[in-house]
C-alpha cells in the first residue's frame, strides 16, 4: 500500500512540475514576443514637422505607445552622411530638404493585431504623412502571440483532463490492490469506517504534499533567480482543485468498496 | 443473550430451516450439529448478518440484529482463510487495531502460548499450516470478546488435540460473557450445550 501512495505522490509531483514548467514556458515565450514587438520601430515620415506634431497629439491618446523619438531633417542628413560615407556629397545634400522622421515603439503587452491594423490605417490615411514599418516582422510576431494565446486554454484543459484521468486510474488501481487487505481487515473485526478514513488521509497527503513541494520549488527558483517569470497564483489553486476533483471522483467510483 | 424467534431461512423458494424459539445464553459454548446442506452455515451467516433471506426475529440483548450496538457484534470464523499470508503472525493477530493495549497484548501472547504459536510470531502466516492459520483467526476473534463468536465447520480445521486447545481459547471469550456458537457435522465434546438440525428444525440434545 505504501508503494502505491509513494508512486501516486511521485506522479502527482511530476504532473504539477510539468504543468508549472509549461506555464512558465508559455509566459516566457509571450514576454519574448512582446519585447520583440517593442523593439521594432514604426516610422512616420513627413516633410513638415507640424504634421508630425499633429500626429504626436493623436499618439498621446493611445495607450500602447512605449516610446517616441524624433529625427528632424538635420539628424536624418547626418545619419545618411555617416552611414554611407557621404561627407563629400554633404553640400549637395544640403541643397535638398530631407523629411522629418518620427520613430514609434509599440508596447507589446498592450497592443494586438487588430489594434495595430487600426493604428497603421489611421496614419496611412493621415494627410502629409508616410508610414514605414517591417510588416513581415510585425505580422509574424502578432501571429505567434495569437497562437500562444489560442493554445493556452486548450493546453490547460488537456492537462486537467489528463491529470484527473491519470490520478483517478492510479488511485483506483491502488485501492483495488488493497481490496484484499481491507476485506480481511473487516472480517477480522476492524472498524468499518477505517478504510474510508485511511482513504481521506491519503488523499489529503496527495492533494497537499506535491502542491506544497511544487510551490516551494517555484519560490526557491524565484528567489535564486533561476526563473524570473511569475506564475499566476490562481494556477496553484487550479492544480489543487484538479487533484481534489480526482480524489473525490475516485471515491465516488469506488463507493461500493467503502460501503 | 441471543434470542431467535419464528425464524424461517429460505434458499430461493425452499425453506431450509425453521426455528420457533431458541435462546443462546451468554457465556456458553454451543454446538450445532447437522449433516451437509442442513442449513448450519446459513444459520451462522444469518446470525452474523451476512445472509438476509429470512423471516422472523433475531434479537441481540433484546435488540434487533440490524441495529447492534458497537460492542455487541459477532465475529465469524469460517472455511475461507481470512488472513494475510504475506504478513507475519503478530501482524495478523493485531490487524483490527491500530494501537494495542498492554493487557490485550499480554492476553494475546498467553493465548499464542496455549496454541503453541509463541515461537512463530515473526513468521509469515502463509508459511504455517491451515490449522495454525485458523488458530490465529480464532485468537484474534476471541480477544475482541464479541457478543457472538461464530465458528463454522469447527471440526474441519482441527484434530482432537487442537480442538481442545481451540476450546480453551474460546473459554477466554466465554468467561468474559461471549457466546460461542460452533457448527459441526459430528458430535464434539467440550461444549456446554448441543443442538442438532433434524428435518429442517433445531432440536436440543
Amino acid at each position: 500500500m505504501r508503494k502505491g501512495i509513494i508512486l501516486a505522490l511521485l506522479v502527482c509531483l511530476i504532473i504539477l512540475g510539468s504543468w508549472n514548467f509549461l506555464h512558465i514556458f508559455i509566459q516566457h515565450k509571450r514576454i519574448e514576443i512582446k519585447n520583440n514587438i517593442q523593439s521594432i520601430p514604426f516610422f512616420l515620415i513627413s516633410r513638415y514637422i507640424e504634421t508630425l506634431h499633429l500626429a504626436a497629439v493623436k499618439l498621446d491618446s493611445l495607450g500602447y505607445i512605449a516610446n517616441i523619438s524624433w529625427e528632424p531633417d538635420s539628424l536624418v542628413a547626418r545619419k545618411l552622411y555617416s552611414t554611407y560615407n557621404l561627407q563629400e556629397a554633404g553640400n549637395i545634400l544640403d541643397q535638398y530638404r530631407l523629411p522629418h522622421v518620427m520613430q514609434i515603439f509599440l508596447r507589446g503587452d498592450k497592443i494586438n493585431m487588430e489594434e495595430f491594423v487600426r493604428f497603421r490605417d489611421y496614419f496611412k490615411n493621415f494627410s502629409g504623412i508616410q508610414i514605414g514599418y517591417n510588416e513581415q516582422q510585425y505580422t509574424k510576431l502578432f501571429n505567434e502571440e495569437l497562437s500562444l494565446r489560442k493554445i493556452y486554454l486548450p493546453v490547460n484543459i488537456i492537462i486537467i483532463v489528463l491529470t484527473v484521468l491519470i490520478l483517478t486510474v492510479l488511485q483506483i488501481h491502488n485501492e483495488t490492490r488493497s481490496d484484499y487487505f481491507w476485506q480481511i481487515y473487516k472480517r477480522a473485526g476492524g472498524r468499518k469506517n477505517t478504510r474510508n478514513r485511511n482513504y481521506w488521509e491519503k488523499s489529503l497527503i496527495l492533494v497537499f504534499a506535491p502542491l506544497t513541494l511544487n510551490i516551494g520549488i517555484y519560490f526557491l527558483m524565484l528567489s535564486y533567480e533561476v526563473v524570473s517569470w511569475k506564475i499566476d497564483p490562481r494556477l496553484f489553486i487550479l492544480e489543487g482543485v484538479t487533484i481534489l476533483f480526482s480524489v473525490i471522483l475516485t471515491r465516488i467510483i469506488l463507493e461500493d468498496k467503502f460501503s | 443473550m441471543i434470542q431467535i424467534e419464528n425464524l424461517i431461512l429460505n434458499r430461493q423458494k425452499d425453506i431450509i430451516l425453521t426455528i420457533e424459539n431458541l435462546k443462546l445464553d451468554k457465556g456458553r459454548k454451543i454446538l450445532l450439529v447437522g449433516d451437509n446442506d442442513s442449513g448450519k452455515s446459513i444459520l451462522i451467516k444469518t446470525l452474523h448478518g451476512s445472509y438476509h433471506h429470512f423471516k422472523g426475529n433475531i434479537l441481540f440483548n433484546d435488540r434487533a440484529r440490524l441495529f447492534p450496538r458497537k460492542k455487541e457484534h459477532s465475529l465469524l470464523v469460517d472455511n475461507t482463510c481470512q488472513v494475510l499470508n504475506d504478513e507475519n503472525v503478530w501482524k495478523n493477530l493485531t490487524l483490527p487495531w491500530s494501537e494495542i493495549s498492554a493487557t490485550r497484548k499480554q492476553k494475546m501472547l498467553d493465548l499464542c502460548k496455549i496454541a503453541g504459536l509463541q515461537e512463530n510470531l515473526s513468521i509469515k502466516l502463509g508459511l504455517l499450516s491451515f490449522s495454525a492459520q485458523k488458530m490465529v483467526e480464532l485468537i484474534r476473534a476471541a480477544v475482541q470478546l464479541p457478543l457472538l463468536l461464530l465458528l463454522d465447520d469447527f471440526d474441519n480445521y482441527f484434530d482432537a488435540k487442537k480442538e481442545e486447545i481451540a476450546l480453551e481459547i474460546c473459554n477466554y471469550a466465554v468467561n468474559s460473557g461471549s457466546t460461542v456458537l460452533a457448527t459441526s457435522k459430528r458430535l464434539l465434546t467440550g461444549f456446554d450445550q448441543t443442538f442438532r438440525i433434524q428435518n429442517n428444525r433445531v432440536v436440543s440434545l
